[in-house]
């Protein structure tokens, strides 16, 4: 991968992330996290 | 001159005002876990743009073009996947708020004096690789000798964070955030409009030949995000966050500013091509293109929004290293003369007092927070993973501190004697640690075999 690709990787890569913390944040339910 | 005699006591304003005395070390360092999402997601951004980045990363565009994005899609994919697996168990560690504390926890005391050993030596070398910054940017912009210049930033990032706490820092740390985002869009388009827009930016992008081989770049992949995994300050942040879920979403949103950043750098660097030609040392291509582009008044206030974002890291590195000193190794040690408020500010002094000193070891930003990342990945990363993750740590206690102490050693030696870049030590160091912890918990299951037949 090199030139632009490189960018047009990076920015896909910015939505992919932020779609999955979206959907894990908001969408779905808070699943239970273990804590101490 | 007199701008930043402005904003110095604009500062102090802000530190100074209202300061209550903390009542517990909970409330000096995480501010009582109240952190709502525009707090933490903002301190977390304000710590996270520091001199490597703004300096760094800028002088990367220029010297490889879009090969540099080798470094930032890594560096997303850390800080993301933190926030995706990471965050929320953090904050829900009641007893845990310090990557010490979470060692010391699954591990028991001594691996964690040794950890936290670790973590302060990484915390005063960063502290260090911004205080030099903020000497250059002080001689370069504002024409303040270059050691009164570090001692100025020293003086009143210290006096704010000890006397205030992690709720100062944040406070500042919010201004701060502004500051530094306002100050670099400007030299952004400042430096697009100069070279005639963002066409020839593209175009001079595409005239580097390719600069790294598959096995560097495989080795940009482990170095630069597996180290987020085992951020101090994200840990700090996280566990001062209101809810996990605001955890998650501040961590996130430092992965959207530090895209932004990228941005930001990569138009500026490759503008410095053509602004300054091909000979400027890539440290120094913002300041010189801010000495270059920028009239007087809008030039102080660029340099004062760098300097923000060095001081906004140095704060941030102060308080963790006083509360690593208080909190992780004095604790350990059963040091209980003062209290834990008074020796966390004690060690934050005696840790810019380190910090000032090591300056003169070290050559370079860029070499210094290296090293700095390299010895902490090296030594804390593998036991903090299986702390976090694993519900046999008991059986790692060894393995665990062995581990540690090759890695950190393996880095070094390997900055000491010279043997080769440092941006590669992270990686012997991660293999040292790794193979050793993996020998020792086979010679401990064969032990424990032999025992029981």
């Amino acid at each position: 991968m090199v030139g632009e690709n490189l960018l047009v990787f990076y920015i896909l890569e910015q939505i992919f992330f932020w779609v999955i913390v979206i959907v894990l944040n908001f969408l779905i339910e808070e699943r239970s996290v273990k804590g101490d | 001159m007199i701008s930043l005699s402005l904003y110095f006591a604009f500062l102090s304003f802000v530190g100074l005002w209202k300061i209550k005395k903390a009542g517990n070390f909970e409330e000096y360092f995480l501010s009582n876990r109240k952190l709502g999402l525009f707090e933490t997601s903002l301190t977390l951004a304000s710590t996270w743009v520091d001199a490597a980045i703004v300096l760094g990363f800028a002088g990367y565009c220029y010297s490889f073009g879009y090969e540099a994005l080798w470094i930032a899609i890594p560096t997303s994919m850390g800080v993301y996947t933190f926030s995706i697996f990471f965050s929320k168990r953090v904050n829900l560690k009641k007893n845990g708020f310090t990557v010490g504390e979470v060692i010391r926890n699954a591990y028991g005391e001594r691996v964690s004096i040794i950890s936290s050993l670790f973590i302060l030596l990484y915390s005063i070398a960063l502290i260090a690789a911004n205080l030099m910054a903020g000497g250059y940017i002080m001689e370069s912009i504002f024409k303040v000798p270059f050691t009164y210049g570090i001692l100025l930033t020293l003086a009143f990032t210290l006096s704010y964070t000890v006397l205030g706490g992690f709720k100062k820092v944040v406070e500042t740390d919010v201004i701060q955030f502004f500051l530094i985002i306002i100050g670099l869009i400007i030299v952004f388009f400042f430096s697009i409009k100069a070279v005639g827009g963002w066409s020839k930016v593209r175009e001079i992008a595409l005239t580097y030949p390719r600069a790294f081989s598959k096995w560097e770049i495989v080795s940009f992949f482990i170095a630069f995000s597996i180290p987020f995994w085992a951020d101090p300050s994200f840990y700090q942040r996280c566990s001062a966050a209101r809810s996990p879920k605001v955890a998650s979403l501040g961590i996130a949103f430092v992965g959207l500013v530090d895209s932004i950043m990228t941005f930001i750098s990569f138009g500026i660097g490759l503008a410095g091509i053509c602004i300054l030609g091909t000979t400027i040392t890539p440290d120094s291509v913002l300041p010189s293109v801010i000495d270059a582009l920028l009239p007087k008044v809008l030039k102080e206030f660029v340099g004062i929004a760098i300097l923000s974002a060095v001081m906004s890291t140095a704060d941030s590195y102060l308080l963790i290293a006083g509360g690593v000193i208080a909190h992780d190794i004095l604790r350990s040690l059963k040091v209980r003369y003062l209290d834990e408020v008074k020796i966390a500010k004690m060690g934050a002094i005696i840790s810019a007092f380190l910090s000032f000193l090591s300056i003169s070891i070290f050559t370079d930003i860029i070499d210094t927070a290296l090293f700095a990342f390299s010895l902490f990945v090296s030594s804390s990363f593998i036991p903090l993973v299986i702390a976090l993750l694993s519900s046999r740590k008991h059986d790692f206690e060894t393995p665990s501190m062995i581990g540690m102490l090759a890695g950190g050693a393996t880095v070094v030696i390997w900055k000491l004697w010279g043997l080769g870049d440092t941006s590669i030590s992270v990686l012997y160091g991660l293999a040292v640690s790794g193979v050793v912890w993996l020998l020792l918990l086979i010679v401990q299951k064969v032990k424990f075999l032999k025992t029981k037949n």
